[in-house]
């Protein structure tokens, strides 16, 4: 899966350069998220403006990355959702969980 | 005169007849009783060979030109000795093969080679397509004969109806009815092997109806119009000793030639007509059978030949020496003693000639048209259609109608020229054109393609050469200059005379011309040209047949195998469904499968192999190929050989023995199973011993280190131990050898120019060393190294020949062991999945609850990868539970995960007052372990209270259940808030209720059936599930999923999803009551 990392201060902005986020490619999202909590960056922004498509296994390693992120005392936020995926989110409820922001920028204000 | 009312009910209940049998014959055969399957049918449908060509040219034949009619038969009769080895070696290739043609025959033994099919399948159909002309003459003149119609005449139909157009004429109606037939019993399914017994049976019963009517006029000439054999000879030498010719064998010079050549072309004919090859190969149920036929045919044509020439002579004399209607004696002399009833047996008779001959020669055409011919074009336009089996038996069904019709047209437009009847002999000869590929074929290995090719185009030109083109200028479609003085006034290429040969007849002349270019190209270019590996391994399986031992496919696996369903789904494209599950099941039958349906790695080459020869079966062996090796090209898999010793290791001619016997000993050790570090050592102790090296040892590439690592060796010091490593660059031989990927050698070591090496070779005290690099598929994955430390000179370049290929055994060694590691992990893997299926399976409910007034009805069709779907129900009336739920995640982990839900809900659900409440307490139960195993689950709790007509529900952020109201064309969604359980601890679950009245309909449904996708990835959705229940919504709960899954199959143009889909759907119904 291809996935570009920009890293701003103690912050780490990640896009999933994939138009789907599903069985196939979650877990390998799942591997670099620990990898990245392994260095210690534990403040995360998930861009998925990319993403077009994304099923429960995908949702899964965003959440799994979530929790260790909080466990850890940082956090994970995403941005860019689109139409789909948004109403994943909805759906699931998990909006309710993230904290979600239209693009970047936003996000990193945030933190 | 005969009235036309009583020729055609005679004809048309004799029709009937034969419908009725051919009918009969295909239940038994679906009852397993077959008829046909019998030597003596098997035999029978032989003599479809006697056409109306030979039932009345015969006796035309014996009274113009004598004797020589009897070559037609002798060569048949002759040719039968041959069968036991040569008709059945054909016959068992062909059912190895499934082979289902002639031409398929050919491409298939020149490496299923598609173009040879081509040209095959256009000159059976243009040599022998004119040949059903004459058939459709004989019945068209016969029955005008018989009612007294002008010649090419109206049909009967024309004095019931004289309106009707004019190109309706009795041949007209003949070839529509031989169409119907031919498509009801020759083209009702696709798989040509599956073979034709309706056809077959019809075809046996005309053989016996047409001996039967000729025996008959037989002996009713000869001992009822005349007074024995006796009588009719005496009176003939009597009353026209000028026509003795007619009973003896001519002795002019040229005779003999022109016997021969007739005899040999029937002999060639009787093998290699393609109904000939379709009754003997195609229809042949065992070969067994042959045995009887070789005695049984040739009795028939002795039967058959009995009384031609009683007839032929009776004829001359009944008509005072006219001889020019001699083609219709058979049927002329009981009509002109009266006797008509023999006469309507007798037309009988020749139509069941005709009749037979073209149904089986369409059908075989029609086969090769279709696997031939339209395949290779369908196959390049890329259908995107999922079963295009019916547009390939419509397409079997149009080429029927066409081969017969342009036999019509032939008819039509040469139907009083002279050059008809030339016909028969003519075909005769484009059929001997396939003998040299087809034997060449069955008993040489090294005829290629491109000999057979270029051997058939010759012959075929030639054949049009010499014998269509004298024909046209019989016609008078060309001026008779051409044959008298030759084309542009060519002399030496007069087509009667070529190369000035005018000493032999036509057909002589034309047989030697065919024959010699036929046969000169075809051993010309097989010897100067080498044959494709496919064709090296048909040619084997071909011509060594008897003595044919399994291949062993054990050495070669499929990398990213398809599936056995995938294979199955392939098959469905081409032959249907219901064919391609039927196949698979008798393919399947005691082999070695689990439980869940897939096959072990090293069944999926066979499996691969048996795929190909059904799709063969149906659409010939050349498309087939090019079928199965697209498919596996485009899922990028391909064929590979685990280990292959002497396939990749390649040897010159020369090495001496103990090169040889090292490396088969090497070979050995590569292929004996023994783990890796011990082949090396065996490797490396053979070098050292039968060579006397005084170091040996392997390097291999470490990724980590990026060294190149000492991992075996023999004869070497502590002292160079310890600094035996070496960096990949170009400062060492050794990093040199792995870098250039090549071998790198010092027959002196003292010219050397790396100072390095220099420095090792100085202090170890070596004279001359090797190094060959150790590959895997072409890239370097170590160093094999040999040093001595006395000899120089001694790396010949043979030794090195051998050098190189202990290392690319090495090479091999090293794969096998990592594609091992590889398929076990996989395995294990594939186990994994099984036992969490297994679990989930067992989770779900294995009955739907009883209750009154609701029809329910749930399916759950498990993914293979991803996903894991539950549904459950708990019964405690009044109240009915519903649960549906999803799992992130397809592992045992997750499987188990669902477990757990299950049991904590099947034992407190009771306990626990609502849905919400339900969700809660299972949320805060399950909240650790879906921590720990990363995973959640989607959840939908619904509880129905039949005495309210009520339901309440929660959601823990599962898709939205439906309802669609009892009359309503628009659905309620049911959400509640919440979240999915798994992500923390405290949540609210809300908790909604509403109606469900009588006529209500409820779905309950996981992701699984809206993210169905298709192949341009668009997705079955929200609103195709929702038009999919709305006009299902008046059948029964079962109905509804069971549609709205075909449906979502249809969309998505496969039968397997992606992800678990689950759907649950409950009708409120007051009329039922289980």
């Amino acid at each position: 899966m291809i996935v570009s990392m920009e890293e701003h201060g103690k912050i780490v902005a990640l896009t999933i350069q994939e138009e789907r986020l599903d069985a196939h490619n979650s877990n390998e999202l799942k591997v670099q998220l620990l990898n990245l909590f392994e260095e210690g960056k534990v403040n995360i922004i998930i861009d998925l403006s990319p993403v077009r498509f994304i099923d429960s296994s995908g949702l899964g390693a965003l959440v799994s990355g979530f929790k260790n992120a909080s466990s850890r005392d940082g956090g994970l936020k995403l941005c860019g959702l689109q139409t789909q995926v948004k109403s994943m989110f909805e759906l699931t409820r998990l909006h309710r969980v993230f904290e979600i922001f239209p693009a970047t920028e936003e996000a990193l204000a945030s933190f | 005169m005969i009235a036309l009312q009583q020729i055609s009910i005679t004809t048309i209940v004799y029709l009937t007849t034969i419908v009725a049998v051919a009918y009969y014959a295909t239940r038994r055969r679906e009852q397993g009783r077959s008829i046909v399957a019998n030597p003596h049918v098997y035999s029978l449908t032989l003599a479809v060979y006697c056409s109306s060509w030979t039932y009345y040219g015969s006796v035309g034949r014996a009274a113009t030109s004598g004797l020589d009619f009897l070559t037609i038969y002798l060569g048949p009769t002759l040719v039968c000795f041959s069968w036991w080895f040569f008709l059945r070696k054909i016959i068992l290739i062909s059912k190895k093969e499934n082979i289902v043609s002639i031409a398929d025959f050919i491409s298939s033994r020149y490496g299923k080679s598609n173009y040879l099919g081509m040209i095959v399948t256009l000159f059976a159909v243009l040599g022998i397509v004119p040949y059903i002309a004459l058939q459709l003459k004989a019945i068209a003149y016969t029955f005008n004969l018989l009612g007294e119609l002008p010649e090419v005449s109206s049909s009967p139909l024309h004095e019931l109806i004289p309106q009707i157009p004019h190109f309706i004429d009795t041949a007209f109606i003949v070839a529509i009815f031989l169409s119907l037939f031919c498509i009801l019993f020759g083209a009702m399914r696709l798989d040509s092997t599956e073979r034709h017994e309706g056809l077959m049976a019809a075809i046996a019963l005309e053989s016996i109806v047409k001996l039967i009517a000729f025996l008959a006029v037989g002996i009713f000439v000869t001992y009822g119009m005349f007074n024995g054999f006796t009588d009719i000879f005496g009176q003939f030498t009597n009353l026209y000793p000028e026509k003795e010719h007619l009973l003896l064998i001519p002795s002019e010079c040229g005779s003999g030639a022109r016997w021969f050549t007739m005899t040999f072309m029937s002999m060639m004919a009787i093998m290699f007509l393609p109904r000939q090859f379709h009754a003997m190969v195609i229809e042949n149920s065992d070969h067994h059978h042959i045995r009887t036929a070789m005695w049984a045919f040739p009795a028939y044509m002795f039967l058959l030949n009995l009384f031609v020439l009683p007839i032929a002579l009776g004829g001359i004399i009944t008509f005072n020496g006219d001889t020019s209607l001699a083609d219709y004696f058979v049927l002329s002399m009981p009509l002109a003693s009266g006797q008509q009833s023999l006469a309507i047996l007798v037309f009988i008779g020749g139509f069941s000639a005709a009749a037979g001959m073209v149904m089986l020669e369409s059908v075989a055409s029609s086969t090769m048209i279709l696997n031939n011919l339209a395949m290779p074009i369908i196959l390049r336009c890329n259908l995107k259609k999922s079963d295009i089996s019916s547009l390939l038996l419509n397409i079997k069904r149009i080429a029927i109608v066409s081969v017969i019709f342009l036999g019509y047209f032939y008819y039509r437009t040469l139907g009083t020229s002279e050059a008809l009847i030339n016909i028969g002999l003519i075909s005769f000869m484009a059929a001997t054109q396939f003998a040299p590929a087809l034997l060449g074929g069955l008993y040489w290995e090294r005829a290629n393609h491109r000999g057979t090719a270029i051997g058939l185009i010759m012959g075929f030109f030639v054949w049009i050469y010499t014998l269509i083109i004298p024909t046209f200028v019989d016609a008078g479609w060309l001026p008779l200059s051409v044959i008298l003085e030759g084309p542009f006034g060519l002399e030496w290429l007069r087509p009667t005379a070529l190369f000035y040969l005018n000493s032999l007849d036509m057909w002589s002349h034309s047989l030697f011309w065919t024959l010699f270019f036929n046969v000169g190209s075809f051993l010309a270019f097989s010897i100067a040209t080498t044959p494709t590996s496919s064709e090296v391994s048909q040619a084997q399986r071909f011509v060594q047949v008897a003595t044919w031992k399994e291949p062993q496919h054990q050495h070669t696996r499929i990398s990213k195998a398809p599936t056995l369903m995938e294979f199955v789904n392939l098959m469905s494209k081409f032959i249907g469904e219901k064919q391609a599950n039927t196949a698979i099941a008798s393919y399947l039958g005691d082999r070695e499968i689990d439980e869940k349906g897939s096959l072990s790695e090293h069944e999926i080459p066979n499996l691969k192999l048996f795929t190909e020869k059904t799709l063969a079966a149906s659409v010939g062996a050349a498309a087939a190929r090019i079928i199965i090796e697209n498919y596996l090209s485009a899922r990028g898999s391909k064929m590979e050989d685990v280990f292959n010793i002497f396939g990749t290791v390649s040897l010159s001619r020369k090495a001496s023995r103990e090169q040889l016997s090292v490396l088969y000993e090497a070979a050995h050790a590569v292929s004996s199973g023994a783990d890796l570090g011990s082949i090396f050592e065996s490797i490396l102790d053979l070098l050292y011993h039968q060579f006397r090296f005084d170091l040996c040892a392997i390097r291999i590439y470490n990724e980590e280190t990026n060294i190149l690592e000492l991992r075996n060796f023999r004869g070497i010091d502590t002292e160079f131990l310890s600094h035996a490593n070496r960096e990949i660059n170009e400062e060492t031989c050794i990093g040199t050898t792995y870098v250039l990927n090549k071998v790198i050698l010092a027959n002196d070591s003292d010219c050397i120019d790396k100072p390095l090496s220099m420095e090792i070779i100085r202090r170890e005290g070596i004279k001359s060393f090797a190094h060959a690099p150790i590959t895997v598929e072409g890239q370097p994955i170590g160093v094999l190294s040999s040093y001595s430390r006395y000899a120089k000179g001694i790396y010949t370049d043979e030794f090195i020949e051998l050098y190189k290929n202990l290392a690319a055994q090495i090479g091999i060694a090293w794969r096998n062991a990592n594609q091992t590691a590889q398929l076990i992990k996989a395995s294990e893997h594939e186990k994994e999945l099984r036992i969490a299926e297994s679990i989930q399976l067992g989770l779900l409910p294995d009955k739907m609850p009883q209750l009154p007034g609701v029809d329910i009805a749930a399916i759950c069709v498990p993914a293979k990868q991803v996903g894991g779907d539950y549904y459950d129900f708990i019964v405690q009336p009044p109240n009915l539970d519903i649960v549906i739920a999803d799992v992130s995640g397809h592992n045992i982990g997750a499987a188990l995960l669902m477990a757990e839900a299950r049991t904590f809900i099947q034992a407190r659900a009771q306990q626990l007052p609502s849905s919400q409440a339900i969700l809660d307490v299972l949320n805060r139960f399950m909240h650790d372990d879906l921590t720990k195993a990363e995973l959640f689950i989607t959840m939908f709790y619904l509880q129905y209270n039949s005495d309210k007509q009520q339901i309440s529900y929660a959601n823990a952020g599962h898709n939205h259940p439906l309802i669609l109201r009892k009359g309503s064309k628009t659905f309620e969604e049911l959400d509640t808030e919440g979240l999915i359980l798994g992500i923390i601890n405290d949540v609210t679950f809300e908790q909604r209720h509403c109606p469900l009245n009588t006529g209500d309909l409820l779905m309950l449904y996981t992701d699984g059936i809206i993210e169905a996708e298709n192949n341009l990835e668009e997705m079955f959705g929200m609103e195709q599930l929702k038009s999919a229940i709305l006009e299902n919504a008046d059948l029964s709960a079962q109905e509804i999923i069971d549609n709205t899954m075909s449906l979502a199959r249809m969309f998505q143009g496969r039968r397997h999803f992606n992800d678990d889909v689950t759907i649950v759907v409950l009708k409120i119904d007051n009329t039922i009551n289980p």
